[in-house]
């Protein structure tokens, strides 16, 4: 223990607000998967708790080789992740694995491992952004030698995932719009192109909408409708359940593993999993676990006042606002200020692929950390 | 620096952002749970959510050649809404005769006895007053087909569906048993979907194979009192059940049926069983169980009501003086040959009488003899002298030959049997004459038929097979193989003697009227008098007849017994009442199989290395005939349709045929009726010569030739 603490390095503060949401996840999930694993394990409740735990500790294996890479790798690993995530996303768009209509898995041949091509996507994406925007910083302000590169990749990205999961590419590309904003991208353009997208989604989402029948639009339009016509008695039954989850949790919960709604909200253990921890844990545990997200993007930030480059700041900053956004946008769908999408809550919700990817982009925030760490060593060394 | 800073304050106001959309979270839950948290609270102690079952198809029970036994087919309830509020007035007026008329034509169509008495006039005025007592839900035809659903469908008013017509079809599946009811009790029968009731016979034994697994989906109640599926996929799949094959034989339960259906009329009995198996493997081929009823006509019916053959436990009667004659050749130093006085047909163990059905005795007559005749006082008394002092040698034998405990089917309701031993408290003096000529304990038929079956089989004895094999989707994943109960009952040299004993039964003793010059028969006579089930023993006797044995005696292929509870015509002696239906049995089974007896006597002829097989065949010609050979080891590729036989040396490599339509198939090497039916098939004209196997055909295979063409084939 005390071998892997001395060579654990970086951010202590983050290192333990890793562990503090691993801890989240388990007893969430334990709880969460019980009636599952009562319908489809004949009571084995063991079993999604064990392999919730061994992926989640592959997981945690991952962050720690990730964080001990000199970020500086990440920026040419990033050029070629771009070009791997862009390949694979077209094959899944193809030949991948669906639920629902959407294409969204991908299996490894052999390993026989599979996985969701726009996890891997959004991690490459926001480390290629941060790459291409500290290399520019001295055009920062050329539409052509600056904008039109770094927005091209997001653009192609996300319109490959678009198809499948809307919300993913919506949040994936305003996740990278900050980032540039940032990264000190003209504003113009940025607004000019914002406005100019929203343009195309809407439109392209209209007439597809009108032709019908063709992927998943309709699904995408019903959730939207369903979300502003709402009222209480058309809310989707999720929402419902959901709502009912929160209502009856009160400020403290009702405890670890009481939850009554888990039975009737589908997947608790990912989409939803924010309820059944409102329901179990209260407004106070709600609000532990917001305050440790916001904690996480705090400590980034301050490895952006350290650091003396741009890369390694915009690195972890990107990632640190990826992981945060996306769980705020996860809670926002359980309490029902967002339609419904398919993100997960970072690091909490059950789901083995995914869970990995997140640690890899903890570890990267990680491994900035201790760069700069042992810049500030080396300074404090007199010469 | 400038850089930096400029970033700096980015960064910061970004943070203020994603702050602002925390407390938005955090405000939303709030505002659930305090401005909305009443309404809510009322919503989740309202809402009824459950998980529905979802059914899935109850497997099939085939016969050994295929044929369906038992499965489930949807059957239909058509009700109708007939009140005004779905059907109104002017449409009512104008449909309603029309409705009537097809409805009173229907009723006559599907079951003419059970609808006699509805006529249009009877029909409309039910209509009516269900009309005006504004029911919705006034039933029309119960358990219909689909067929008849589908012209339901098109009577006036009903087809114009639920919301116009009133149309309410509620659909269930139904266990149907299309070929054989007799076999029903031992097929068995369930009501599908319904835990509380116990499926009986193999659909109970076999329940957990068939029955599948239960898929689940949640539902919830919505308004109007609808439930509807939440999710799109199902909490829980529902898992077909899988397909058994038993051993029946279609045609054997057939036969057996008859002829028992037969006996049992002749002498008007009150119950009786019959069970066919097959002696080397103990496959059971045919079993029957048929009770008396009298029908509202007062008809007498014979129908299958209790599964006798196997769940009835009664006192076997003279059938069991087979396990005292083997007990006492084989420990009690008594030979065939050693002779037994029987006293004028009375004798005295105690206090008790023992009497011959004979009256007058048989004088001084030995075992063999004593047994043909099924005597009484003879085998008792060479009993008691082989076993009067030490009975426990006997008991242990009895529990030897498995006859004490039961054979462990896979079918619900098997009979307890019963026996008695030195220890138990009512053991007395008489206890061993008694039982040995079958009085004083119980076995079910089939237990006897088990013993009777291992004699015929070199003193092998194999357990009673009811099924043959598991299939999920055609294809098999169970086989049950034969189970080897005793290796040996008795030694070769008792054996011999018993094989002889039970010949010399039809040959000279009590069931000569079954000999023929076909074939012989080795089996025993039972006449038993048995507790009547209202009376008991004494009021009234109740006989039981019984005849158990095989066939051929020489080369036993099947074992066979008949039991006539019961018979109320006078004749009440096994040979009269029992022995004709086992012989009725093993006639027509032994003229059905005579041809595959013929292949096997045309193998016997062949040399080890050239077995009697053609070289291009049927799949089912080959399973048929492959027993008989003595192929050692099988090689295949298919196992299904045509194949190509290649025998060598005791082995047969078998690969798969297949012919095009377009041009002449090659129908060298096999047998005429296959050729033709080939070439017919792809649209040749066949003419040809000789006998045997096609050695030539005149047009060449894989040439194209014309519609209609000849071929001329040569035989050899």
């Amino acid at each position: 223990m005390n071998w892997l603490v001395e060579r654990t390095k970086g951010d202590v503060i983050i290192w333990i607000i890793v562990l503090f949401l691993s801890l989240v996840s388990l007893l969430a999930v334990y709880s969460s998967t019980e009636t599952m694993a009562y319908k489809l394990r004949g009571g084995n409740f063991e079993y999604y708790i064990f392999k919730h735990f061994f992926l989640m500790a592959f997981g945690l294996a991952m962050m720690y080789f990730a964080h001990k890479i000199n970020y500086k790798y990440y920026s040419r690993i990033s050029q070629l992740a771009i070009v791997i995530s862009g390949i694979l996303l077209i094959i899944t768009l193809f030949f991948g694995g669906s639920v629902n209509q959407a294409h969204r898995w991908l299996t490894l041949p052999g390993i026989n491992l599979s996985f969701q091509t726009s996890d891997l996507a959004k991690l490459a994406l926001i480390m290629y952004t941060a790459r291409m925007l500290a290399k520019k910083q001295d055009v920062i302000d050329s539409f052509w030698k600056s904008t039109l590169p770094i927005m091209g990749a997001s653009v192609i990205i996300c319109f490959l995932i678009l198809p499948a999961n809307l919300s993913t590419a919506a949040v994936v590309f305003a996740t990278n719009l900050l980032l540039m904003f940032i990264g000190r991208m003209n504003w113009k353009h940025i607004t000019l192109i914002i406005i100019a997208g929203l343009f195309f989604l809407i439109s392209g989402i209209y007439i597809l909408h009108k032709i019908g029948g063709i992927g998943r639009v309709d699904t995408w339009v019903n959730r939207v409708e369903n979300y502003f016509q709402g009222g209480e008695e058309k809310v989707f039954y999720q929402n419902q359940q959901a709502n009912i989850a929160i209502a009856t949790g009160g400020v403290f919960g009702k405890g670890p593993g009481n939850s009554v709604q888990k039975n009737f909200l589908p997947n608790p253990y990912a989409d939803f999993i924010f309820a059944i921890i409102i329901e179990e844990y209260g407004l106070v545990g709600a609000c532990i676990l917001i305050f440790l997200y916001l904690l996480l993007l705090y400590r980034s930030i301050g490895i952006v006042l350290k650091s003396p480059r741009a890369f390694g700041a915009l690195l972890a900053v990107g990632l640190a606002f990826s992981l945060v956004l996306q769980a705020l946008i996860n809670m926002g769908v359980a309490v029902h200020l967002f339609p419904v999408t398919g993100l997960t809550l970072p690091l909490v919700s059950m789901g083995g692929t995914s869970l990995w990817f997140t640690s890899i982009a903890f570890g990267i925030i990680l491994s900035v950390s201790r760069d700069i760490e042992e810049k500030e060593n080396l300074d404090a060394i007199p010469a | 620096m400038n850089i930096k800073k400029s970033i700096v304050w980015r960064v910061y106001l970004s943070f203020a952002l994603v702050c602002m959309l925390a407390f938005a979270v955090i405000f939303q839950i709030v505002r659930i749970q305090t401005v909305k948290g009443h309404y809510w609270k009322q919503v989740a102690d309202s809402l009824t959510t459950y998980y529905e079952n979802i059914y899935p198809i109850r497997g099939n029970i085939y016969a050994v050649d295929g044929s369906l036994l038992a499965t489930s087919i949807p059957i239909y309830d058509v009700r109708m809404d007939v009140c005004e509020k779905t059907i109104d007035k002017d449409l009512w007026k104008e449909n309603i005769d029309s409705l009537v008329f097809c409805l009173n034509k229907f009723y006559h169509k599907i079951n003419p006895k059970k609808y006699s008495d509805k006529t249009e006039e009877n029909i409309k005025e039910d209509l009516r007053i269900a009309r005006r007592n504004k029911s919705r839900y006034y039933l029309i035809a119960r358990n219909i087909s689909h067929t008849q659903l589908k012209e339901i469908k098109t009577f006036p008013l009903l087809r114009l569906g639920q919301f116009k017509g009133g149309l309410i079809v509620e659909q269930q599946p139904k266990r149907m048993l299309p070929f054989f009811p007799a076999a029903q009790r031992t097929i068995g029968y369930t009501i599908e979907n319904n835990d509380n009731v116990k499926p009986v016979g193999l659909e109970g034994g076999f329940n957990e194979v068939l029955r599948g697994k239960t898929g689940k989906r949640l539902v919830q109640k919505v308004s109007g009192g609808a439930w509807i599926p939440i999710n799109d996929q199902n909490e829980v799949d529902p898992e077909d059940g899988k397909d058994i094959v038993t051993n029946l034989d279609v045609n054997f339960q057939d036969v057996t049926e008859s002829a028992l259906e037969k006996a049992l009329r002749i002498n008007d009995a009150n119950h009786g069983c019959a069970i066919v198996m097959d002696v080397k493997t103990g496959a059971i081929r045919a079993i029957a169980n048929l009770s008396r009823s009298v029908d509202k006509n007062g008809d007498i019916q014979y129908n299958e009501e209790y599964n006798s053959a196997i769940g009835e436990a009664s006192e076997p009667g003279s059938t069991f003086k087979l396990v005292s004659a083997m007990a006492m050749l084989e420990f009690g130093g008594i030979t065939p040959n050693t002779t037994v006085d029987t006293k004028g047909g009375e004798t005295t163990f105690f206090d008790r009488v023992m009497h011959d059905s004979h009256e007058g005795g048989y004088g001084v007559i030995n075992l063999k003899k004593a047994f043909a005749l099924s005597s009484n006082v003879g085998i008792s008394t060479l009993a008691y002298q082989a076993f009067g002092k030490q009975p426990k040698k006997f008991t242990d034998y009895i529990s030897k030959l498995k006859l004490t405990r039961r054979l462990g089917l896979p079918i619900t309701g098997e009979g307890d049997p019963y026996f008695k031993t030195p220890s138990s408290r009512d053991w007395n003096g008489t206890t061993i004459p008694w039982m040995s000529i079958g009085y004083e304990e119980k076995v079910t038929p089939l237990q006897i038929l088990t013993l009777y079956n291992a004699v015929a089989n070199n003193g092998v004895m194999v357990k009673p097979q009811f099924v043959k094999e598991i299939k999920e989707v055609g294809k098999i994943v169970k086989e049950y193989n034969t189970d080897i109960l005793n290796p040996e009952i008795c030694s070769a040299k008792t054996l011999k003697q018993v094989q002889e004993m039970l010949e010399a039964v039809v040959e000279e003793g009590t069931a000569t009227n079954i000999k023929n010059d076909e074939y012989k028969i080795a089996g025993k006579t039972g006449t038993a008098q048995v507790a009547n089930e209202s009376a008991g023993y004494s009021e009234q006797k109740t006989y039981q007849a019984s005849f158990v044995g095989y066939f051929p005696a020489d080369q036993p292929l099947y074992s066979i017994i008949v039991v006539i509870n019961n018979p109320s015509k006078g004749l009440y002696y096994a040979a009269s009442v029992a022995a004709p239906a086992f012989k009725e049995i093993a006639d027509k089974i032994y003229a059905m199989t005579s041809s595959t007896r013929s292949f096997a006597a045309l193998f016997e002829k062949h040399d080890d290395d050239e077995l009697p097989l053609a070289e291009k065949m049927s799949s089912m010609d080959l399973r048929g005939i492959l027993p008989y050979t003595n192929a050692e080891k099988v090689s295949f590729d298919n196992i299904e349709g045509w194949l190509k036989i290649k025998p060598k040396n005791k082995q047969v490599i078998i690969k798969d045929y297949t012919y095009n339509k377009k041009v002449v198939p090659d129908v060298k090497g096999m047998v005429l009726s296959d050729a033709i039916y080939i070439l017919e098939n792809s649209g040749l004209r066949v003419k040809f010569s000789g006998k045997g196997k096609v050695s030539e055909q005149s047009i060449d295979p894989g040439t194209k030739f014309l519609p209609d063409e000849t071929i001329y084939l040569k035989l050899n």
